[in-house]
């Protein structure tokens, strides 16, 4: 629950500091609105063109690329700002600030970095699904629900694992701008279907590094056709989290402030 | 209130000599470290109530140690206990009863006016709403704040900006408050306001406050005790008057003369030029001596006024440096 009120507390923040330059709000809002009405609109066409993906169709592709830019929405909505406010306040000595607020200081970070122009693209993808499921004559059960939002959920703790764990090399390291184009690329991994990879490459995205947790395995609960082995990736994604916020406690003692 | 015992704090930083591109590349290749003892095993208390002042040169440890008693970074080694926490064990149920105030650091939202951070604080800190507004009320009034908290903080001056950040560190009504350098940049009215209102504050509420300034004025006007650190040691702990009770035979005597006098008639004095008919004695002797030395002067020397000043607490804090 408070962490619920923590990202209230952000989200107002946040829109209040937006809607204060009124010209820079419309302009953004406006821009987002077109960007994320003509994203579907042009992946449509593309995966027309190209006839899917091996072993989906264009229809369940386009469900695919839906998920993706709901997930991208929620991931963006919620923690779009995590990235660049560590990096800035590591280096600058702001990030005293998260220490002297009465949360745990991965709580105190995590709910300061929404970004509430990604609202749009997660209503975006949310439209889309449903069009989507819609044409497909998907029967959306309480069981198809729960677990599209299990993994779902799931998916969001282990992309906060990967986080954390950049978090805590920020604070160690200080300045690594690379690192968060690593982290952009295992999304970028993330944003295809496990199918394409075989063998062993399948199992790592499904079990050992669960990015399929993202996209892949919340489409395929849609479609109704999900692996048994992808409940393995809920322990997984578990795992990486406790993993994460060991590592960090381990290099937060670490840090040395910035001088003055 | 604050019990600081064994604190030790070691920073490593690299020692990599990039004065040219050749020694850049083997800093790369092979870099040495130095360890660094910002905190020295210092044992510390500041009392319930009290205005304790921080005073140190730049790097002489007294931010390491602030930050380390409000909970921000580990210490190497010691224990430290304020209001039976210890800050880095017990961090979160201990911030609730700290504030605290960076100078350069602002935590206000630049975009909003300072009252949606007070807001946002408010939030943060779990402040019932009754409280809260009383509280806001009784900080306004003492910081003559009414005017400025509803203007964008980006529109604000520095002193503006500074009554803000004081008042919202003090929104939850912590036992504590450190503040550090919290009258950086002010000008003589603002210093004067933030001042006199902190004063207040420890008066009425009892706010036990921990100030670290490099600005003499702020420890005269508010502080009872004071502390010296240099070198992650403290080099004196008590009150403002002990410091100076120390150096109370410390003399300067400033004098006028009538006309200009030849130097060997100046021969047994130790003085400085100050100008054609001007000198200035530094006396640090018993008092006997003193008296001895001013006849000396009155008989000796064409005098048109003479003004004989106490120690100054500069003067103290810089011999103190300078034995250091």
């Amino acid at each position: 629950m408070r962490v619920i009120k923590l990202f209230g507390l952000d989200i107002k923040n946040k829109f209040q500091r937006a809607i204060e330059f009124r010209l820079n709000f419309i302009i953004t809002l406006i821009i987002s609105l077109c960007y994320n009405t003509a994203l579907p609109i042009f992946q449509f066409f593309i995966f027309k063109g190209i006839n899917g993906f091996p072993g989906w169709t264009v229809e369940e592709v386009i469900l695919f690329q839906a998920v993706l830019l709901f997930w991208t929405g929620i991931i963006e909505f919620l923690f779009g700002g995590v990235r660049n406010n560590i990096s800035k306040e590591v280096l600058h000595g702001g990030f005293d600030r998260v220490f002297l607020w009465p949360h745990h200081p991965l709580v105190s970070i995590f709910t300061r970095g929404v970004d509430v122009f990604a609202f749009l693209t997660v209503v975006a993808g949310f439209a889309g699904i449903m069009i989507v499921s819609f044409r497909l004559g998907i029967q959306m059960s309480w069981y198809t629900l729960l677990l599209f939002i299990l993994f779902l959920f799931c998916g969001i703790v282990f992309y906060v694992s990967l986080l954390i764990i950049y978090c805590a090399l920020t604070v160690l390291l200080i300045k690594m701008d690379r690192l968060q184009e690593v982290l952009d690329k295992i999304f970028f991994f993330g944003s295809f279907p496990v199918d394409l990879y075989h063998g062993f490459g399948k199992i790592f995205f499904l079990v050992i590094f669960p990015s399929a947790l993202w996209i892949h395995i919340p489409s395929k609960v849609l479609l109704g056709g999900v692996d048994e082995i992808s409940f393995y990736s809920v322990i997984t994604s578990l795992l990486f989290f406790m993993c994460a916020v060991l590592f960090w406690e381990y290099q937060v003692k670490k840090y040395t402030s910035s001088g003055g | 209130m604050i019990v600081v015992r064994n604190l030790s704090k070691t920073y490593k930083v690299s020692s990599a000599d990039n004065s040219s591109l050749i020694s850049s590349l083997k800093s790369f290749i092979s870099r040495e470290y130095r360890y660094i003892k910002a905190l020295d095993q210092i044992d510390w208390e500041v009392t319930q109530g009290d205005i304790h002042a921080l005073i140190g040169r730049n790097g002489s440890g007294k931010s390491t140690l602030v930050k380390i008693l409000s909970g921000v970074i580990y210490p190497t080694e010691g224990e430290a206990l304020i209001n039976h926490c210890n800050p880095w064990k017990d961090r979160i149920k201990y911030v609730r009863n700290i504030g605290v105030v960076l100078g350069h650091k602002t935590q206000l939202t630049w975009e909003l006016p300072a009252i949606d951070t007070f807001i946002l604080y408010k939030n943060l800190y779990s402040v019932k709403t009754c409280f809260f507004n009383e509280n806001l009320k009784y900080l306004i009034k003492a910081f003559d704040a009414e005017s400025i908290i509803r203007k964008p903080v980006r529109n604000l001056s520095l002193g503006e900006r500074m009554k803000c950040e004081v008042i919202c560190s003090l929104l939850h009504a912590p036992k504590v408050l450190f503040l550090d350098e919290p009258t950086i940049g002010l000008d003589l009215i603002s210093k004067d306001q933030v001042r006199s209102a902190i004063k207040n504050i420890n008066k009425e509420l009892g706010t036990t406050i921990v100030l670290t300034s490099h600005d003499i004025s702020d420890v005269l006007s508010l502080c009872n005790k004071i502390s010296l650190i240099d070198k992650g040691r403290f080099l004196f702990k008590g009150s403002v008057n002990e410091l100076l009770e120390v150096h109370a035979s410390y003399k300067l005597i400033s004098i006028e003369l009538l006309k200009r006098v030849d130097e060997c008639s100046l021969d047994g004095f130790s003085y400085i030029k100050t100008g054609d008919y001007s000198i200035q004695m530094e006396l640090n002797e018993n008092t006997n001596s003193i008296h001895k030395k001013l006849y000396q002067v009155i008989d000796e020397l064409p005098i048109s006024d003479i003004t004989i000043e106490s120690v100054k607490l500069e003067q103290v804090v810089k011999s103190y440096y300078e034995k250091a």
